[in-house]
């Protein structure tokens, strides 16, 4: 046996050739700085976008849940129809009973697992102007609500207190500023006591919200409430929408309140077996969740729009992978002559790529949550990183190499080492 | 019998033209022979060498390299023979411009499957035997031509072949430093090594102990001369 066929375990050969690759390009990489910094750019910006749009989605997705079921319990939501339900007759709808405090009552007796109810009148986009001595807010809804309101959304005071059972029993000219008209009436004073005017009714200012940090901004803090009942006796409209909300004892589960309600709602609207209800029933985890599929669906065709960057980075690495192969044809020849196989010239190729893509890959994931972070501060929202996208952009930069590095690759590994070691 | 060759043709097919580059040989060649290949240009010689060489398959005829029929083998298992048992010298070096000497020597050694403790031992011992142990870092461009045919030579010896291949290894260098190569390959050979050469030149055939003659694909001459 001559010395040259020593045995060799080929799978020794893998792991070698495959770090030579590999060290070879990295190697390509630091002696073509400007290309490869060029091309690892574009991918990195490719990146940067998609994960800045991932995070930020999330994050923003979270809270804009978190802001619209703004409650510490999961509550109830009775409506007279779906408020996302289309396909029914709307005018059919609209004539059905209002939810009435009849019915509040009625469940507020009758209901095991109820904790607190509330009845709230939503104006249905009516707007009003608060005024107190000079100064004015902007147009801003006024909703009426029961004392229980402020803890059914948990919504937190900041001066002064919630308008109490007494109040509402009274029909008394009580009002809880939002936190945005209370700024635009009181921007330097104590509003606690003070009498603002709506239209040319009164209110006393008994207490005022603290404000939300919303990522919806004004919208969810440019309100006040009234007790429903002064609300029907000053402000009351033909068609003004009744809703009730309820919130559930902690030792119930969600599915059983909605049972009992459903069943006690049937009984207080006096349905006979058969007809359908004239009301319906929407949880608070029900919205988070609906909210939650649309927020998906919105960030999927983001990333979808943004990977297209991705794709131009693809084409860019393929056209540098072609430059690089050409120039190295002789090599190629070379390494065939010393005995690479047409697969070890594919693979080194392909490593080649995709360390390229790979570390814009990288750099694209750091920049990008960097991005998403300074959005995350400028408009406060909880900045979560989610780590499975970070490995699904490194990944997936990696794979772009792959792919688009494949047709260079291929091109390389099937030269006829003869004509590559004559390449001029 | 080391290399044994029958009735080898390599034809070439440029347009409807057919060119017989090598047109019916056979040859046989023992362990550690010195066998310089000569002929005019177009005679084949090159042609022939990729053949033994293994980066081509003859268009007809056997050749039998260390007892192994390797006519008719896959790509794959081509480049295996190439590893283990082929060392090529070229007339322009052809070292990997960015890998220093050492680095370029290791090559083969990576494609064989060897351990990078044990590459960079064997890089240094043939660098060694070439005298470059001093130059193991440099570049080719830092290097002069002779000393870049020194590790081109360094790199075929590495993986212990059973045949050395060089095709004009002279070609490009000054005649001082032809020579100087040329008597680093009679050290090889004294070491029991195997030498084909393809040369022009009637003085550096001179070195070698059987000298081959082409002519349009043919042998028109085999002389021993030791
Ligand atoms: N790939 C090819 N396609 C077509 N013809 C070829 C090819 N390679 C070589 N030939 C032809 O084959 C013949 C032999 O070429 P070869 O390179 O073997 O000659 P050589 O003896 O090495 O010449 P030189 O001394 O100039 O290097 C020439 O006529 C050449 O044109
Ligand atoms: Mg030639």
């Amino acid at each position: 046996m001559s010395a040259g066929t020593t045995g060799i375990d080929p799978r020794d050969k893998k792991g070698q050739v495959w770090t030579e690759n590999f060290r070879q390009a990295l190697e390509v990489i630091r002696t073509h700085r400007m290309r490869s910094w060029l091309l690892i750019v574009g991918v990195a910006i490719g990146v940067t976008t998609v994960l800045a749009m991932v995070t930020v989605m999330s994050g923003l997705g979270k809270r804009i849940q978190s802001d619209i079921v703004s409650a510490d319990r999961p509550y109830l939501f009775i409506s007279r129809f779906d408020p996302m339900g289309g396909g029914q007759d709307r005018r059919d709808l609209l004539r059905r009973k209002q939810l009435t405090i009849r019915d509040v009552k009625f469940l507020e007796e009758n209901c095991a697992s109820c904790e607190k109810l509330d009845l709230q009148i939503d104006p249905q986009g009516r707007m009003r102007v608060l005024r107190y001595e000079g100064e004015r807010t902007n147009l801003i809804q006024v909703v009426g609500a029961t004392h229980n309101m402020g803890h059914m959304y948990s919504i937190s005071i900041e001066y002064g207190r919630f308008f109490t059972e007494f109040e509402t029993d009274r029909s008394r000219r009580v009002i809880v500023l939002g936190y945005g008209p209370a700024k635009d009436l009181f921007p330097n004073r104590d509003p606690i006591g003070k009498w603002i005017k709506i239209g040319n009714h009164r209110y006393e200012v008994v207490g005022t919200m603290a404000s939300r940090e919303s990522v919806l901004g004004s919208i969810s803090e440019n309100y006040a409430v009234i007790p429903f009942t002064t609300y029907e006796k000053d402000l009351g409209y033909r068609f003004d929408d009744y809703q009730i909300g309820i919130t559930i004892k902690p030792e119930f589960e969600l599915e059983e309140g909605v049972d009992e309600v459903h069943a006690l709602m049937r009984a207080s609207r006096k349905l006979g077996p058969g007809e359908v209800n004239d009301f319906y029933i929407t949880t608070s985890e029900g919205f988070k969740e609906m909210l939650g599929s649309i927020l998906t669906y919105i960030g999927l065709v983001l990333v979808v729009i943004s990977s297209i960057g991705l794709m131009v980075g693809g084409i860019g690495v393929m056209n540098i992978m072609l430059i690089s192969v050409t120039e190295r044809t002789r090599e190629v020849g070379v390494r065939m002559a010393l005995g690479a196989r047409r697969n070890d010239i594919m693979q080194q190729f392909l490593i080649e790529a995709a360390t390229l893509t790979g570390a814009g890959g990288m750099l694209g994931i750091f920049l990008g949550l960097l991005t998403a972070r300074g959005v995350a501060k400028l408009i406060s929202f909880p900045y979560s990183v989610p780590i499975i996208w970070i490995i699904i952009a490194f990944v997936f930069s990696a794979s772009i190499g792959l792919i688009f590095g494949l047709y260079p690759a291929n091109r390389a590994a099937r030269m006829d080492p003869i004509k590559a070691l004559h390449y001029e | 019998m080391l290399i044994k060759v029958r009735d080898v043709k390599k034809i070439y097919e440029v347009g409807i033209q057919k060119i017989e580059a090598v047109a019916g040989i056979d040859l046989e060649i023992d362990r550690n022979e010195y066998v310089a290949i000569m002929g005019p240009s177009g005679s084949g010689k090159s042609t022939f060498m990729n053949l033994l060489g293994c980066l081509d398959t003859p268009s007809a005829g056997d050749y039998w390299l260390n007892g192994k029929e390797v006519s008719n083998l896959s790509d794959d298992e081509l480049a295996r023979i190439r590893n283990r048992e082929i060392g090529f010298v070229f007339q322009t070096f052809n070292l990997l411009p960015r890998a220093t000497a050492a680095q370029n020597v290791e090559l083969p050694l990576i494609y064989g499957g060897i351990s990078a403790d044990e590459r960079r031992d064997r890089a240094a011992e043939v660098l060694e035997s070439v005298g470059l142990t001093d130059r193991a870092k440099h570049r080719p461009n830092e290097l002069s031509g002779g000393q870049r045919q020194r590790v081109a030579i360094a790199r075929a010896m590495v993986n212990r072949p059973s045949i050395i291949l060089a095709d004009e290894p002279t070609g490009n260098l000054d005649s001082k430093t032809g020579i100087e190569i040329m008597s680093l390959f009679d050290t090889i050979h004294a070491a029991g090594n195997t030498i084909v050469m393809v040369t022009h030149e009637e003085h550096i055939a001179d070195y070698a102990k059987r000298v081959i003659r082409l002519l349009d694909g043919k042998i028109e001459e085999d002389i021993r001369t030791d």
